[in-house]
């Protein structure tokens, strides 16, 4: 199975959830049925392939960009204020 | 990830609101969402870099938008590790291995889909009680106990932290004795369960019979 490359992906991205049902308004049991479905099928990027460039806004100014930090290696986590 | 010092770069990314509530409202805007990552970096202490995705959650829907994913990236630029709900004790063991063989390739089969929720039932409770009251009972409705749980292990700490908030993978032979210690309650509820009389068909309860008289 070929896996889609960064670009691929990003391009792709229209495809996804709009910014309003992104940020929903309410936590309801669709999103956890979603959580189990995405787990199951390890939705995400796959191992082995490469991470997708990006470029942030970070706490106290400036931007950091992956490309510019991969060593050492980087612990990626994704959290919530709430 | 104290223990690898330098050897390693934690990097987080702000989210949508995963529980909203009154004060913790959806976004409707980058600024709103930036306000509250420098809120969490101040007052949870947070000594890592704390980036802030966009409105939509572009780079969040890339990496798949799941609630508490943290990925291993190795010094190609490569997923060497998928952990899908975050636990520190997996983490070290891949972080390990990865060190290992000079900070490249895959380890430990690339990707763990257990659902660790020990971490989240013990230190959740912060994050959720900001979306207060609607947070807790739409937790609630969607899943019962789901909010209570959080509760309940945040009040727990000091007796649960040392499981469910460590850092390292424990010995093997505390798993084992935690495993014993699991079976002989179970074992020790069945045996007191099915040591109880059972009530003869029709027999009146003695509380009935001591209000009667």
């Amino acid at each position: 199975m070929q896996l889609p490359d960064a670009t691929q992906r990003f391009t792709e991205l229209d495809k996804t959830e709009t910014a309003e049902r992104y940020n929903y308004g309410h936590f309801r049991p669709r999103l956890v049925a979603g959580e189990v479905v995405k787990t199951v099928g390890a939705t995400g990027i796959a191992p082995g392939e490469r991470a997708p460039d990006f470029e942030l806004p970070m706490v106290g100014g400036g931007t950091w960009r992956l490309a510019h930090h991969l060593t050492p290696p980087i612990l990626l986590r994704f959290g919530s204020f709430s | 990830m104290a223990h690898f010092g330098d050897r390693v770069r934690l990097v987080e990314v702000i989210v949508r609101q995963g529980h909203p509530g009154p004060d913790v409202p959806p976004y409707e805007s980058f600024e709103q969402k930036l306000r509250d990552a420098y809120r969490y970096k101040e007052l949870e202490s947070i000594p890592w870099t704390v980036l802030v995705d966009d409105l939509q959650g572009t780079v969040h829907q890339t990496y798949g938008s799941l609630a508490d994913p943290t990925y291993l990236i190795d010094n190609d630029g490569r997923v060497a590790y998928y952990n899908i709900w975050t636990h520190a004790p997996t983490l070290y063991r891949a972080l390990s291995a990865l060190l290992a063989q000079d900070g490249r390739g895959v380890v430990l089969g690339g990707v763990d889909r257990r659902p660790h929720l020990g971490a989240t039932l013990t230190n959740g409770w912060p994050a959720l009680r900001r979306g207060l009251p609607q947070s807790a009972v739409d937790l609630e409705t969607s899943v019962p106990a789901s909010a209570l749980a959080p509760w309940l292990g945040y009040h727990l700490r000091p007796l649960l932290a040392p499981l469910t908030l460590r850092e390292r993978p424990l010995p093997p032979a505390a798993k084992v004795a935690l495993g014993a210690a699991a079976v002989g309650i179970v074992l020790l509820g069945l045996r007191r369960a099915l040591a109880r009389p059972a009530r003869p068909a029709g027999a009146t309860a003695p509380l009935q019979l001591a209000g009667a008289g």
